[in-house]
């Protein structure tokens, strides 16, 4: 080669290399791109993502988010969050963010104004207010949940309103409040720091609740002991950190309950002293589903509320009961080896253990989730692995506020706010004054859950006829889709509203479009798994005409109070929210206004309204000023001193729960028999209503991947996030696919009685499930696996069961 | 060709810069400069197999690729000694701040991984991570913080391990992230510079600052270890106080005052 | 003879576009493809010495925000000790 070709040889290595280094990049490859670090303005707010509510920090400068840091005084994550945390500022910034109103006129969406859209709203309820319904979500924030449910059950007079989580952890709720009479869990994160047994619970905390995940396991590389048992119906990340690994068959778990629960009875733990003392043996009132070939046609008086409780069960029956769940048989049922049966409650009875169960949706998503999440805290109650520092029962949720709105502010269609049943005349009546409304004007009907909800949306003249969909996007999320979202699109009569801020599978067949604030463009407030309230102020400005969900109430409801709508008026004829937004002078503030809606704290006037309810269940909430400056609290949260506000680690037990009377040891104090004793519970192991046979003859498991967060809508617009993990696949056993002569890549059709999906398969990959199942994701809207799934669900909580259906695979 | 030995290339970290960015916008193949180690000649005569003795045949290299390598112990270089002197220009500090910037959405975010990971083998990491290393033409860097057991919590690989489908949401994300946190203040030319990063997750400097760190962030005294006996952390950064404690005008009538 | 690969940072105004046209026009730079505001530009001049004027004279240039160094090959001179060993 010669010098002259070397040269140009030189030269165009010398531009391919430069031209490399100009493809877009994950951040800005040149400092000059990018805000410089100075006058980087600093605060706190919990993360949008998951349950778990880590504390980060953002950095916003010149009205952008540019940086963030895990927070190190936040007393969840200690200064460490996950990938997904580590880039929940760059959520607000992706390029197809909703600015503008949108109503849909011949097909499509066009923008129309705020003003239009509010008299569309107004005038569509006013309409027919019983046929309207609210469906909302755990990530509302508590002040934005509290003004919906007034806004329905205070302003419509129905209840009509339910949130997403009861697609998540509605099942958690109801085995709390069977179990103590009271929901949410009684134990707390630092729970993790001191068990030295940790079951999974069909669970994947590798994934899901990393952080929480680390936060135990980082302790076995300081050199304590943690024995790590991972019951699970596929390998997952989790798994591999496991000491024992055991797949059970799906709906088998209730049977490793029983089993661990036989080998206690067997060992004497129904004479522990504090078996009698604190605990009731307890059983259901009548068989669920009579009819043994139909499994989930249930009886209705057997699922009515008020047998949530049950009743009494004697001591011999409960042990006769059990006697039937040997290790073998155990064994038998669910795939699990006897010997790690006995190891379980080996180690549940061994007093110098402290054993902790998590779960998350493996016993949530469940047809009998009520009974496994009564089950899960009645092995913990028998053993007395109960009630001391890492020894619990601890149920772990989704949403960021699946606690602090959906459950304790009552956004459910059968709750008020503070958790307070609405079959209850009592609590209704506590809640017309507190919110000055005329008596009765609080429904006693408990409203439509969320598949009853849409189920009525999408039939030709059914019950309900508008829906208002904030902060969730049902048309990925909800099961059976082409029953329970697509069919909508036949159906004329009915109206879709959709407040979000991104489009998604739900604003494709919106009728009316709004663009929702998201995050740290406004205030908010959300409540973590571990009953940990955490407050942030607005940062930056949301996009466009793009503003908060409970601004979009108010001016609804201040819209229809000022066409006259009797609903929007207290007892004292004024407008439902005037009592709460009124100057220190008398006046209102007009928040209703847009303009105006920042004159005032808006979450503060809110938060300090909804107070007082959330002590009738001694779920007590410090005033507003004391979240802004702490970290987060966990209620019950007292003043000890006058200003001095302390949280509760663990509830029910003496000298740690303020509400415990001394001498007493553990007192339940919310007892469903008035008698401040929890239950053990007796639940038989019952298979699922749709197990696989000849014709579908694979289980069909649903749920997420670490990088995503539900139905992906924001992680999805997250580059580091959606490089890793770009789309939907299906994970086959090796063996299976072998059988269909599929590798890795190649596409398969998963089809079920429902609908059918073509995705790539994924053989040997981050999940691995046994042999004659299968498992997908479901954050990729473009690959929606809710077609397949089935829409059958819990007799109590109403919670759907994505986690098992029958479907057949083929080669596409 | 006939290359003389007097050139030297600064810019071979230019091709490790490339076969970076090749990885990370999901090249799968080699980077550059991998080849086998020992060249195969063409010369027919000398290509045919030689003939291996039995008492060697277990042990024994055969086949076309008998010279190639890829075991790591191979390909463990070394990187400066502790007293070698560090080039210091801006230009290279540009640079090393461009290549960190294509590896996170902002200043402080913990990095992609630019290569395909093993999902689910998580102390492999360790491996090459734990100490650091100098494999074949790549540096895998130190780990900066404190060791976990979950390292792709932080961590996504940008290389996707899904097979099949299509590449996703083609939704551009419009974040622009602080690229680096500037330079140090110096009270007086001469005094060390503070450090104007955060320390959290950064406690280990010479992840990026000791010898196997990007040219241009190096210390020229790497053989110092008690950095922040001279280098002050800032206590914003540090999370020791908020610059502005002062709640924004919307904070309200109890928390605003 | 060297040859340096750079990434050129443009401003987006009449600077940037002015800048962009007298580098096109200089028989040392080769202009190559851009993405938003960055360009890739190659030197080639005959010495080292050339190479670092030319690099001065693009980092002053008006409406030419940034110049990163992507690669360089040099010719004439010797690369400090352990400059780029830890990339060999």
């Amino acid at each position: 080669m010669n010098d002259l070709d070397r040269r140009a040889f030189l030269k165009t290595s010398a531009m391919a290399a430069a031209a490399a280094m100009i493809l877009p990049q994950l951040g800005s490859a040149v400092e000059g791109d990018a805000p410089a670090a100075d006058g980087i303005r600093w605060d706190k707010a919990p993360c949008r993502f998951c349950g778990t509510g880590c504390g980060v920090l953002l950095g916003a400068k010149d009205g952008k988010i540019v940086a963030m840091q895990a927070d190190k005084e936040a007393s969840v994550n200690k200064g460490l969050c996950c990938v997904k945390g580590y880039h929940v500022g760059l959520i607000l910034y992706g390029q197809d963010r909703l600015t503008v109103p949108q109503k849909r006129v011949d097909g499509k969406l066009v923008p129309i104004s705020w003003e239009e859209a509010i008299a569309i709203i107004r005038d569509r309820i006013s309409a027919s207010p019983a046929k309207f319904a609210m469906y909302g979500s755990g990530q509302w924030t508590i002040p934005e949940g509290y003004v919906a449910n007034k806004f329905v059950k205070g302003g419509l007079g129905h209840n009509h309103i339910d949130p997403n989580a009861r697609l998540c952890m509605a099942s958690a709720a109801a085995g709390f409040n069977a179990t103590y009479g009271v929901d949410e869990p009684a134990g707390c994160y630092d729970d993790l720091d001191h068990c030295t047994v940790l079951i999974d619970w069909g669970n994947n905390p590798a994934e899901m609740h990393p952080v929480l995940f680390s936060r135990v396991m980082d302790r076995r590389l300081k050199g304590d002991k943690v024995l790590y048992i991972d019951l699970t119906t596929r390998r997952t990340r989790s798994s591999e950190q496991a000491d024992h690994v055991a797949f059970f068959k799906p709906n088998s778990d209730l049977a490793i309950a029983n089993g661990i629960a036989h080998l206690l009875v067997k060992a004497g733990f129904l004479d522990k002293p504090w078996v009698d003392k604190f605990f009731r043996l307890r059983q259901r009132v009548a068989e669920y589903a009579p009819d043994p070939t139909k499994r989930d046609v249930y009886d209705a008086e057997a699922i009515h509320p008020k047998n949530l409780n049950g009743k009494d069960i004697t001591r011999e029956e409960y042990v006769k009961n059990l006697e039937f769940y040997t290790p073998e048989k155990v064994e038998e049922i669910s795939g699990v080896p006897a010997s790690l049966i006995r190891l379980m409650a080996e180690k549940m009875a061994d007093p110098n253990e402290r054993v902790l169960s998590w779960w998350c949706m493996g016993p949530n998503q469940h047809t009998r989730g009520t009974a496994m999440n009564s089950l899960l805290h009645s092995i913990h109650h028998l053993s007395g692995q109960w009630g001391k520092p890492g020894a619990s029962a601890f149920s772990l949720t989704g949403q960021p506020s699946a606690c602090g709105t959906a459950r304790e502010v009552g956004t459910f269609s059968h709750l008020l706010p503070g958790h307070l049943p609405v079959l209850n005349p009592h609590y209704r009546e506590v809640t017309e004054d507190l919110w000055h409304l005329p008596k009765g004007r609080i429904s006693d009907k408990i409203g439509f859950h969320t598949v009853k909800m849409w189920e009525e949306f999408c039939t030709e003249g059914g019950a309900i006829d508008t829906i208002w969909v904030q902060v969730t996007n049902p048309g990925q999320t909800l099961p059976h889709q082409n029953k329970l979202f697509l069919a909508k699109k036949d159906r004329k009569d009915k109206f879709l509203i959709v407040s979000d801020v991104y489009p998604t599978a739900t604003t494709a067949l919106a009728d009316l479009v709004l663009p929702s604030a998201m995050y740290v463009e406004k205030n908010g407030m959300y409540g973590n798994a571990e009953r940990k309230q955490q407050q942030w102020f607005k940062m930056v400005e949301p996009p466009g005409q793009a503003r908060p969900d409970a601004w979009q109430v108010l001016a609804v409801a201040k819209a229809m109070f000022d066409a006259g709508f009797p609903g929007m008026k207290d007892k004292d004829g004024e407008w439902i929210f005037a009592k709460t937004l009124k100057k220190s002078d008398g006046s209102l503030i007009p928040a209703w206004d847009f303009a105006h809606y920042y004159d005032v704290n808006v979450d503060e006037r809110m938060f300090e309204e909804y107070r007082p309810f959330t002590k009738i269940k001694h779920k007590d909430l410090a005033p507003y000023a004391v979240y802004a400056k702490a970290h987060g609290l966990r209620w019950p949260v007292v003043e000890k001193t006058p200003g001095n506000w302390e949280e509760t680690l663990w509830r029910f037990v003496e000298g740690k729960d303020p509400y415990v009377k001394p001498g007493t040891g553990l007192q339940f104090y919310h007892s469903n028999t008035k008698d401040d004793k929890a239950f053990i519970w007796w639940h038989p192991y019952e298979a699922a209503p749709e197990e696989p046979d000849a014709e579908y003859p694979f289980w069909l498991c649903t749920g997420r991947v670490l990088e995503h967060w539900h139905s992906g809508t924001m992680t999805m617009r997250v580059p580091p996030l959606q490089r890793s993990m770009p789309h939907a696949y299906i994970e086959i056993h090796p063996d299976d696919a072998a059988a269909m002569n599929v590798r890795s890549g190649d596409k398969v059709i998963v089809e079920s009685r429902r609908g059918a999906l073509t995705l790539p398969a994924w053989i040997k990959g981050r999940g691995q499930p046994p042999k004659g199942s299968c498992f997908v994701p479901f954050f990729d809207e473009r690959l929606q696996i809710n077609l397949v799934t089935k829409d059958y669900h819990d007799p109590f909580s109403k919670q759907p069961d994505f986690k098992k259906c029958a479907v057949r695979l083929r080669k596409a | 060709m006939v290359v003389p030995s007097k050139i030297l290339v600064i810019g071979a970290l230019g091709v490790v810069a490339v076969a970076l960015v090749g990885m990370v916008v999901g090249f799968g193949h080699p980077a550059p400069g991998w080849q086998p180690a020992t060249g195969a000649s063409s010369d027919r005569l000398s290509a045919a197999l030689p003939a291996v003795h039995y008492r060697d045949m277990d042990g024994k290299a055969r086949g076309p690729n008998r010279a190639y390598t890829s075991t790591l112990a191979t390909l463990v270089g070394h990187g400066p000694a502790l007293m070698d002197a560090v080039p210091f220009d801006p230009k290279l500090r540009a640079e090393a701040v461009a290549r960190r910037a294509a590896r996170r959405a902002y200043n402080g975010a913990p990095p992609i991984i630019p290569h395909p990971v093993d999902a689910n083998d998580v102390t492999s990491c360790y491996q090459c991570h734990g100490e650091g290393k100098v494999i074949g033409p790549l540096i895998a860097p130190k780990i900066s913080h404190q060791r976990y057991t979950n390292c792709t919590q932080c961590h996504a690989p940008v290389v996707t391990e899904t097979p099949g489908g299509s590449q996703g949401l083609e939704v551009k994300n419009e974040f622009v992230g602080v690229v680096s946190g500037g330079r140090g203040s110096r009270a007086y030319i001469g005094a060390p510079p503070t450090i104007p990063h955060a320390t959290s997750m950064r406690e280990n400097c010479t992840s990026c600052h000791g010898t196997l760190g990007l040219t241009g962030l190096r210390s020229s005294h790497p053989w110092r270890v008690n950095c922040t006996q001279c280098h002050a952390p800032s206590a914003v950064l540090e999370q020791a106080r908020f610059d502005d404690p002062s709640p924004p005008p919307w904070a309200g009538e109890t928390t605003g005052k | 003879m060297s040859i340096s690969s750079l990434v050129i940072d443009a401003a987006t105004d009449e600077h940037g576009r002015q800048a962009l046209a007298s580098i096109a026009a200089d028989p040392r730079f080769t202009l190559g493809p851009s993405y938003g505001n960055r360009h890739a530009v190659v030197i080639d001049t005959p010495s080292v010495a050339e190479d670092t004027d030319a690099f001065a004279w693009l980092s002053d240039l008006p409406g030419v925000r940034l110049v990163t160094l992507v690669r360089a090959y040099l010719d004439d001179e010797a690369l400090p000790a352990g400059a780029a060993a830890n990339y060999l």
